[in-house]
């Protein structure tokens, strides 16, 4: 039996499914919204009745993207890849012709898509979407008899009593007539106990609704969810509302078939070099006399809104599917809320500092000029900012892995008095609330909810979850294939990091897909180092590119906070063999979040590929898996030139994405309530 | 099954799963059943019977699936009859209690004119619901009010009255107009 994580079920808005041409006749301009409307859109049905189509989506109601075309480009066939998420489990149903069947036998011998519905169901993004969108695909199917050879649709009913085989067989009828007859298959079950096995092991949490009165109605509680299964009978992707697509479908279909025939081919461009068109200062090789920034002036920086929903549906190649919590809502409306307060200034005690001024996107969405973290009026923290590329994979969060949940995690900077400075959770929620340009977003997205705890960390928690970034040159040549994305030093360097040196056991790399972690809590000897020695009597500070002054460390700490002693996971358990363990950061994005380590000691690279080569730094509970590695020269530059092949494709996307967000600047743009509204994302 | 036997096999099956009282009328057939149309004059589904027939269930205070399956129902009309395609078009509530003859016929000015609505008895209604499988269930809302839910494909009947399609929402009201063109090319 299969279980995976879920997906709530989305509701999309209408603004970002605009140019929706309901082909279900939909003519009134009625978009059907939820259900504490209902009475309102009746009257407005009713008001709107006889005008002329098109206009279908009134302001603020709820309609899935799968009625429409997709206001984004769908990513090219075959450049992401779709790793199995489980087994699709075999059971005994009932076809349209009454007969006991194997579900297996529905599938046909190649791809399927299995959805579940009642034929009462009266949801609009639910079983008519999946209708809808299904009978898109069964179309396309009559047109390519190729794509008739390889795809089945299958609809099974959870609802024995009512979706008897001869209803089925009447659903079937639909296109007895037409020149695709057997491409939709409908199915039913005898009964609940043939049905609640099937239920379970598809995770369809099918609940009978009650009504107020306690008593079951018709409906159903269900999370729409439509499986893509291959011929081995393993699930490729599970489509929620947001997703469930024609052409999301078709591109998957299409890539899973190339994948099968070993080519990959509708490679996106290279990547571009991350930050050549940013506003922000990477600051590489400041350290030389030489450096020269590549910084654009900020009134030339270019913001363009993207899908980043499809980072988190379809990750990039390289990465494995997100694991999503299910109470987690992820629409385009939740990411876009997310990302407004990543990069409001105004969450902050003193609304000049945000999420994004420690997590810099253009530096890896971490900070590349400190080594430790600066948080509101230039309070110090003792850890590095990390990088928030690719989070949704890390299953510990901060260095000690002392948080599991984005969600929750969010609170910990809000209040950080060295932090954001909030005094409150209620402090911060209030802000947001006074805020006019947050104005029935939360409600938009949350059930009719005001901002509270929970979705405030959901929100940017949504954000969060689609900065996955891959498909990077090591990835288009491990995972895809292409013998010429990477050089022969990263194919050595490769080869090292998961033979001689060892790398791999920590930093992770499986056959379908690479974290480079294990997400696990490790001691490297960086910690002990800082806690044991910081006796150096001057330290090295850097005035401007070249120029260094060494200054008395008495000196220093006279102006400045000494730093705190770090333990790492010991601060948590207090169990002494946890000292100095921290948590294994992914490597993916590295070159870009300068300086390393939990601390920033390490400045570049080879800093760190030199610190690995001496065997960690020695204490008493180092980890068994370091020793000296006896690398070559020749064999570190290698393992530098692996660990620099493995920027993200789609970074400057997501960069772009970053860059036009607003900032919540407080000087007018963004009024509190009773002002003018300012600009919503 | 054959085809044939198809039909014939599902009343059959039916009539053994209905109660006895409407056993009597269904051995009349469902075209029998008095009914009330948005005029309050008496109506049988007998009366359309020779036609092919495009029927819905429903409810006025249905608040977005109705509206969107009449609006398709609308749209596969003005096409049907603008290619000079005769069918009916039947609106049946499943909610007499809400649904007079003139609260139905009001919500019918805002779709295709030749939607006949119906009503009638409880007891009748449910035997036709019954005969076609329809499934409706108050279920009170918060307000103090109810929905009803209920099946709400929209069904292809053929000259005799009997089901030859069920149409998910969803489906496009283009599907809807080749499916009748369909059935009446395979009985003429
Ligand atoms: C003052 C700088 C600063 C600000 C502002 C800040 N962070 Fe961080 N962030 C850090 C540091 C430092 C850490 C590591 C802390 C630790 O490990 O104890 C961190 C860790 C994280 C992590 C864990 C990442 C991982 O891989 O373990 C996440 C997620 C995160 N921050 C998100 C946010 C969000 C969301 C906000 C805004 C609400 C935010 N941060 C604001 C400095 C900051
Ligand atoms: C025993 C497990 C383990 C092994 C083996 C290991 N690492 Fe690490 N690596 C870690 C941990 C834990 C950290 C974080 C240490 C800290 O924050 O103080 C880390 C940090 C890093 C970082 C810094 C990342 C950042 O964002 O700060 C790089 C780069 C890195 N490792 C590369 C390598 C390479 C290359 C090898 C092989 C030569 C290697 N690691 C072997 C556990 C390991």
């Amino acid at each position: 039996m299969i279980t995976w994580r879920v997906w709530k079920t989305e509701a999309v808005h209408c603004n970002t499914a605009r140019r929706i041409s309901l082909q279900t006749g939909c003519r009134c301009g009625f978009c059907p919204a939820n259900f504490r409307m209902l009475r309102r859109l009746l009257i407005i049905v009713v008001i709107l009745a006889g005008t002329s189509p098109g206009q279908v989506c009134a302001a603020g109601e709820l309609i899935a993207p799968g009625y429409g075309t997709l206001d984004y480009v769908v990513p090219t066939a075959g450049s992401y890849a779709l790793p199995p998420l489980g087994g699709a489990a075999d059971a005994l149903v009932v076809d349209s012709n009454g007969s006991e069947r194997q579900l297996y036998q529905l599938f046909g011998e190649r791809y399927a898509l299995l959805s579940f519905m009642y034929s009462s169901c009266s949801d609009v993004n639910g079983c008519p979407l999946t209708a809808h969108v299904f009978y898109r695909l069964q179309r396309a199917m009559a047109q390519n008899p190729l794509l008739a050879k390889s795809l089945k649709l299958v609809s099974l009913s959870f609802d024995p009593e009512h979706d008897t085989p001869q209803n089925m067989h009447l659903y079937a009828n639909n296109f007895r007539h037409t020149d695709a007859p057997d491409h939709w298959r409908f199915a039913t079950t005898r009964n609940q106990q043939q049905l609640a096995p099937i239920l379970q092991a598809y995770s369809q949490d099918v609940q009978q609704a009650l009504a107020t009165n306690g008593l079951p109605t018709t409906d159903f509680y269900h999370v729409l969810r439509v499986f893509l299964i291959d011929p081995q009978r393993r699930i490729r992707n599970i489509y929620s509302v947001s997703f469930l697509h024609a052409d999301l479908i078709l591109a998957d279909l299409e890539t899973l078939l190339l994948q099968e025939r070993g080519t990959q081919v509708g490679r996106q461009p290279p990547p571009e070099r991350p930050g050549s068109f940013g506003p922000g200062d990477r600051k590489q090789g400041y350290a030389r006399a030489d450096y020269r920034t590549d910084s654009l002036a900020l009134q030339n920086r270019e913001g363009q809104v993207t899908d980043l929903l499809r980072y988190a549906s379809n990750p990039p190649l390289g990465l494995p599917a997100v694991p999503r919590p299910h109470e987690l809502v992820l629409s385009p409306a939740s990411i876009a809320l997310g990302r407004k307060l990543f990069f409001d200034r105004r969450l902050s005690l003193n609304k000049t500092f945000s999420c994004a001024m420690c997590h810099v996107p253009e530096q890896g969405f971490a900070n590349n000029e400190m080594a430790t973290a600066v948080g509101i009026e230039g309070r110090s923290v003792r850890r590095n900012a990390p990088s928030l590329l690719n989070v949704a994979y890390a299953s510990r969060l901060f260095h000690d892995g002392r948080e599991d949940r984005l969600s929750q995690q969010v609170w910990a900077p809000l209040l950080a008095a060295n932090e954001m400075g909030n005094p409150s959770i209620g402090y911060v929620i209030n802000t947001i609330r006074s805020l006019a340009d947050y104005d029935g977003l939360f409600a938009a997205v949350y059930d009719a909810q005001q901002p509270g705890m929970q979705n405030i960390g959901d929100a940017l928690a949504a954000y969060q979850m689609t900065l996955n970034a891959a498909d990077s040159p090591f990835d288009r040549w491990y995972f895809g294939g292409d013998a010429q994305a990477v050089g022969a030093a990263v194919k050595h360097g490769f080869e090292l990091f998961r033979g001689k040196a060892g790398c791999a056991s920590c930093h992770t790399v499986t056959k379908d897909y690479a974290l480079f972690s294990d997400y696990a809590m490790h001691n490297t000897g960086v910690g002990y180092l800082s806690s044991q020695v910081n006796s150096a009597a001057t330290v090295q500070v850097q005035l401007a590119p070249g120029v260094f002054v060494d200054v008395q460390r008495e000196v220093l700490e006279r102006v400045g906070e000494p730093l705190a002693a770090d333990l790492g996971l010991y601060e948590i358990t207090e169990n002494p063999a946890d000292r100095w363990k921290f948590k294994t950061p992914t490597l993916r994005n590295v070159a870009l979040s300068a300086p390393y380590m939990h601390d920033g000691s390490l400045t570049s690279l080879r800093e760190v590929v030199e610190f690995y080569n001496r065997g960690g730094i020695a204490n008493p509970l180092l980890d068994p898996l370091l020793r000296p590695l006896q690398l070559q020269e020749q064999e570190v530059d290698a393992l530098v030139a692996l660990l620099q092949a493995l920027n993200g494709s789609n970074l400057p996307v997501l960069l772009r994405d970053a860059f036009a967000a607003p900032v919540g600047d407080t000087g007018g743009a963004s009024p509190a309530k009773g002002g003018q509204r300012g600009q919503g994302s | 099954m054959s085809p044939g036997l198809r039909h014939s096999g599902c009343v059959l099956l039916l009539c053994c799963l209905l109660q006895p009282w409407t056993m009597a009328i269904a051995g009349e057939g469902v075209g029998a059943i008095p009914l009330i149309d948005q005029d309050g004059a008496d109506f049988r589904l007998s009366a359309v019977h020779g036609s092919v027939v495009l029927l819905l269930f429903g409810f006025t205070h249905c608040p977005h699936i109705c509206p969107l399956e009449m609006s398709r129902l609308t749209a596969a009309l003005e096409t049907l009859e603008s290619r000079g395609q005769e069918v009916k078009a039947i609106f049946i509530t499943v909610d007499p209690q809400r649904d007079s003859p003139a609260v139905i016929k009001s919500y019918l000015s805002h779709f295709h004119p030749t939607i006949i609505g119906l009503t009638g008895m409880p007891g009748n209604l449910d035997a036709v619901t019954d005969y076609y499988r329809v499934k409706r269930v108050q279920a009170p809302t918060t307000q103090g009010s109810y929905l009803v839910d209920h099946g709400n494909s929209l069904y292809l009947l053929n000259a005799q009255g009997e089901p030859e399609a069920l149409v998910p929402p969803g489906l496009p009201s283009s599907h809807i107009v080749n499916l009748v063109a369909a059935l009446q090319e395979h009985t003429h």
